[in-house]
């Protein structure tokens, strides 16, 4: 470009910015009229002027300073009051923090998100971390304790403070030798098998995150960018996408780094890297200086550095550090444990450890003289070649894995404590392998003659071996059948879970006894199950089988009897029982205060359902306040993205609905429903509920195209999610036609009717008060096409339903009665009608300033009938009542 | 020369001497001025806490009050020193954002510590050589505007400063600078 050009470019562009956006065009290819070359140069200056990066919205050096924080030192936040530095992260820094509010002294390390680094991605990662350490209840992971915003609006949470050192530092300062190395080492992968069995994988072990203690005890650190094995990875691939710069590549295994996938293998090939850098020193290759594809390139192809490799002068140095022998170093390094940091070090991570159990026994083994055991190949090989033929199957697999590892790692703890029965018990371990390895032996394409074979149809073919195989190792098999049961309902095949389950249990009270922690444990499995099946009956049953357990096991408090109180409390509020429900659920509420504390999410979740039962029972106000309550507790201590909060702002809006405050009602909505999608995904069964909540809101307000659009929304999910028999697609069937009907589309409606009776009738009969609905509905179309006979069929029956099986003062026991007196008036029963209205009445008086659509609905027909029947007082009297009202 | 240059005297001579139209005399003066603002700038770009964007137009002024002796000095001398100290304030902040991605393709210790901060750092220090680069180019087509450029974002100068400096009016300067930061936003985006 030349001068003469740049100076034209000048005059035009000055003139362009000076007058209105949307004009500029017309008035540039009007000036470069056939310079179409100047004009794209224009026009993308333009646009440049439109778009400008942050570093020219600032000034040179604030772009290159180091820290771009502000100091907190010596500030409040909350409780807490800074006191310095810890560490820098990569979306916070950590404080250490004292309690100041003089109640107790407590040091804590506080986290707080950077400043500029608080978009809503990172936000959300942050309050992840908080959710994960929630979860994780164990001596060697840090506590997490509380939360909120700092003055300046970052989320922040406290945790436990540890004064100690990272693993490798501890070790060369105090100049550990390689046994005790090696425990520390084995406390670890203890710790991350605990973390695992909890689904969560830690994505991030480096020494750097694996502290020990002044006193020796290890702690694990940052979960920063730790997941939820149970759901779906979307946010890995960014972690490594964005730049790789979250995780930390030395320690990183090879799929995270080429794929952003972490698994519980990433986890052990991390653990094998620390341990070898524990053993020798240094890591198992020399990344120094590399970037991220180097790095991938080299751990992918390359073998890592033998234990061994090493040469004399840096041994004897070693050994005199660690008051060693060089010769017993030499020993170790060239001994087994070279084969054991070589498998948790092997770039497929089919061929890594299959669980951090095997890793720790493998460890054990090692450090007990044993040989080190032979992993089964096989059936690595198996799953391995099957995840790549089936890549949805994964996760299904994961799950699988995890229960797997649930089990083989009791049977180490029993390998490591009772020596007499050791053999017996790895006897038990090694059956269960066999059997999982006979399970993707079946998904081998060899023996299904190359049809492709779904995770589902493994699990059944699992199923089914199982009901022959094992008769005489009633214990396996019980854990296994209840491992297999866990795995469906998790993929919601609630009726195959069903006869697994029961018979696990069954195998279990006849091996331990009623009174067991496995028939406990086996029991609650089984309530889920009947909660999803909506079999209340049968759950309750099965809570107050739990409750009796708890009870003769332990004495006093304890969070199981807590728990069962509480379970049993939801199913009969559920079953209509508001009066017990009431009652159970503050023995709960209770017991909970004093074994948790006031804030804590056990005492959040007793809160807030008092607050349902509250609903249930139409104490409006007082369950409003009650969620409330929860809804802080709950936000203090989990941040505002998690399900549980979402779940407060669904009953806030509910109330507010009932209360007829339509607005405040649909804004509570509207939030849980954006926080559902970002949590759950736009067609998750969460989401289902969010856009069933408001499209009844929308229909309360006369809003009937939106109602309708929300409520197909639901169903069609549901339908996708649920299966179409599923009870929860009954009641929409049932709301979406009670839009049609409002909207005078009766044909429509009675279809949709329709369709909900028959789910409610085929399903379990407590759930037969919600039949009333769709049943009063079909007696509304007839009534508005003069069937008045047929019509009451369904009314009466409607009304039959919801007086047994709700509490007497229900004003939809009332709103029945209304709907039925309305019918029989046209068929002249006028003595009847009136018996209805009145006892309908006499509910909404109990409910004064309640409800008053309704209520005037009862009023209105009371006028007519005693107009009809020409009594003029009662009339007058009624119509009166609906003037005061109005 | 040492002991001759430090002196506020020195610094105030050489000033007058370049006003007065010695050109050459800005190739002595220059480093002096680098000296001094490196120090003053390592120890804003280290310090923790962070006032923003006062730092280098306070930085200016201070190596101003420090270098120049303000009896026998006038608005022109300040012109000169200011535009010079943009040049040194240029040169400073590219050598660090080199150094700083030296920093990471030599050491494994930052890739230890590879985080989400370090990675915005790195990328700002990147935009810096790709707009040293761009602003070179820019000198070609406009050299007031390249001016502007480095007074503004290199040494912190209001507009009004610079409309002092550059001896032009101040509505000139802003055109100026928005046509130059438009066209440098574009070859950041297209170079980075």
């Amino acid at each position: 470009m030349t001068k003469d050009r740049w100076d034209k470019i000048q005059t035009l562009f000055e003139q362009a910015v000076t007058i209105e956006p949307a004009e500029r065009k017309t008035f540039l290819e009007q000036k470069c009229a056939g310079d179409s070359e100047l004009l794209d140069e224009l026009l993308s200056l333009l646009q440049a002027d439109e778009d400008i990066p942050d570093i020219l919205n600032g000034i040179a050096i604030d772009s290159l300073k180091l820290n771009e924080n502000p100091d907190l030192e010596g500030k409040q936040i909350g409780a807490y009051r800074i006191l310095k530095k810890i560490a820098d992260g990569g979306m916070g820094s950590v404080y250490l923090a004292e309690r100041s509010d003089g109640h107790f002294e407590r040091r804590v390390a506080l986290k707080v998100i950077k400043k500029g680094l608080d978009s809503e991605q990172v936000i959300r990662r942050f309050n992840r971390e908080r959710q994960i350490l929630a979860r994780l209840h164990h001596p060697n992971i840090a506590r997490l304790y509380d939360g909120g915003l700092t003055p300046d609006g970052r989320p922040y949470f406290t945790m436990e403070y540890i004064s100690g050192l990272p693993i490798n530092k501890y070790c060369d300062i105090h100049k550990l030798n390689t046994t005790l190395r090696l425990k520390l080492m084995l406390n670890v992968l203890e710790t991350i098998s605990y973390a695992h069995r909890n689904l969560i994988i830690h994505r991030d072990l480096k020494p750097g995150n694996i502290f020990v203690t002044d006193d020796g005890k290890i702690k694990l650190l940052d979960f920063g960018i730790a997941r939820l094995l149970d759901e779906k990875d979307e946010e890995s691939s960014q972690l490594t996408q964005a730049g790789h710069h979250i995780l930390t590549p030395e320690y990183a295994a090879p799929e995270q780094l080429k794929s952003g996938m972490a698994s519980i293998s990433s986890d052990i090939y991390q653990l094998g890297v620390v341990l070898f850098e524990l053993l020798k020193g240094n890591r198992p290759f020399d990344l120094t200086g590399k970037s991220i594809n180097e790095i991938e390139n080299i751990i992918s192809n390359r073998l890592p550095e033998k234990l061994s490799d090493i040469d004399l002068q840096k041994i004897s140095e070693m050994a005199h550090l660690r008051h060693q022998s060089v010769r017993d170093l030499k020993k170790l390094f060239k001994s087994d444990l070279e084969k054991i940091t070589a498998k948790a070090l092997n770039p497929e991570a089919g061929l890594r450890y299959l669980t951090v159990d095997a890793f720790f026994e493998d460890l054990t083994n090692f450090m007990d003289g044993k040989p080190v055991k032979a992993t089964n190949a096989t059936i690595i090989y198996r799953i391995k070649k099957y995840a790549k033929r089936h890549r949805m199957g994964l996760s299904v697999v994961s799950i699988l894995l995890i229960f797997i590892i649930g089990l083989s790692s009791f049977y180490t703890i029993q390998l490591a404590f009772e020596r007499d029965k050791a053999q017996a018990e790895a006897e038990k371990a090694s059956q269960i392998a066999s059997f999982m390895s006979g399970l993707f032996e079946i998904a081998d394409p060899g023996q299904t003659r190359g049809e492709d074979i779904s995770a589902l149809e493994l699990l059944d073919r699992g199923a089914k071996n199982l009901t022959s195989e094992l008769t005489d190792q009633p214990e396996i098999k019980a854990a296994l059948l209840y491992t297999i049961a866990n795995v469906y309902i998790n993929l919601g095949k609630y009726d195959r879970a069903e006869p697994l389950i029961k018979e696990s249990l069954a195998l279990r009270k006849n091996l331990f006894g009623i009174n067991n922690e496995e028939v406990s444990e086996t029991l609650s499995t089984l309530n889920k199950l009947y909660y999803e099946l909506g079999k209340y009956d049968s759950s309750e049953v099965t809570i107050r089988q739990k409750i009796e357990i708890s009870k003769s096991l332990h004495h006093g408090d304890h969070p199981d009897l807590a728990l069962g109180y509480n379970d049993l409390a939801w199913i009969l509020l559920e079953k209509g029982d508001y009066t017990a429900a009431d009652s159970l659920n503050n023995l709960s509420l209770n017991m909970r205060k004093r074994l948790f504390g006031y804030e804590s999410i056990d005492v959040a979740e007793s809160i807030n359902n008092q607050g349902s039962v509250q609903y249930a029972m139409s104490n409006l106000d007082s369950s409003l306040k009650l969620y409330r309550e929860s809804l802080e507790i709950r936000k203090k201590l989990l941040g505002n993205d998690h399900p549980l909060v979402i779940q407060n702002y669904g009953n806030l809006g509910l109330v507010n609905e009932e209360k007829e405050q339509y607005a405040v009602a649909d804004s509570f909505y509207s939030m849980a429903l954006k926080m559902n999608i970002r949590l759950y995904g736009p067609e998750s069964p969460q989401t289902a509920w969010s856009y069933q909540d408001i499209s009844r809101s929308k229909g309360k307000q006369k809003k009937y195209g939106e109602a309708l659009q929300a409520v197909r929304r639901a169903n069609m999910i549901r339908k996708k999610t649920l299966g179409k028999d599923h009870i929860l697609l009954a009641y929409t069937y049932d709301y979406q036609g009670d839009i049609f009907l409002l909207t005078e589309n009766l044909d429509s409606a009675a279809i949709y009717y329709n369709k909900s009776i028959d789910i409610y009738r085929n399903a379990d009969s407590s759930t037969w008060v919600y039949l009333a609905s769709p049943l009063k509905g079909m007696g509304s179309i007839l009534m508005k096409k003069g069937k008045y006979s047929e019509a009451e069929k369904y009314l009466r029956e409607a009304l039959t339903l919801r007086e047994k099986y709700l509490p007497p003062d229900n004003y939809v026991i009332a709103r029945a009665r209304t709907a039925l007196a309305k019918c029989i008036i046209n068929l002249k029963n006028y003595n009847e009608a009136e018996e209805l209205l009145q006892s309908a009445f006499s509910i909404y008086e109990k409910i004064p300033g309640e409800y008053n659509q309704s209520r005037i609905q009862t009023l209105e027909t009371l006028v007519n009938l005693y107009a009809l029947l020409r009594n003029k007082e009662k009339s007058l009297l009624y119509s009166n009542l609906i003037e005061n009202l109005k | 020369m040492d002991n001759f240059a430090n002196s506020e005297n020195a610094v105030t001579l050489m000033l007058n001497q370049i006003t007065e139209g010695q050109a050459d005399v800005v190739d002595q003066l220059l480093p002096v001025v680098y000296d001094d603002l490196q120090k003053m700038a390592h120890n804003q770009l280290r310090r923790e806490r962070a006032d923003h964007t006062l730092n280098t137009t306070a930085l200016v002024h201070e190596a101003y009050l420090k270098l120049v002796d303000q009896k026998n000095t006038n608005w022109k001398n300040r012109a000169h020193f200011f535009a010079i100290c943009a040049q040194a304030m240029r040169r400073i902040l590219i050598n660090y954002a080199k150094s700083r991605l030296a920093e990471k393709r030599g050491s494994g210790e930052i890739l230890a510590t590879f985080n989400e901060d370090i990675f915005i750092r790195e990328t700002r220090a990147e935009e810096m050589l790709i707009l040293d680069e761009a602003l070179d180019r820019l000198t070609q087509l406009n050299e007031r505007q390249s001016k502007v450029v480095e007074l503004r974002f290199f040494a912190g100068l209001t507009q009004e400063e610079i409309a002092e400096v550059l001896n032009v009016s101040v509505p000139t300067v802003r055109l100026d600078w928005r046509l130059a930061r438009a066209w440098l936003s574009r070859e950041i985006k297209k170079n980075l």
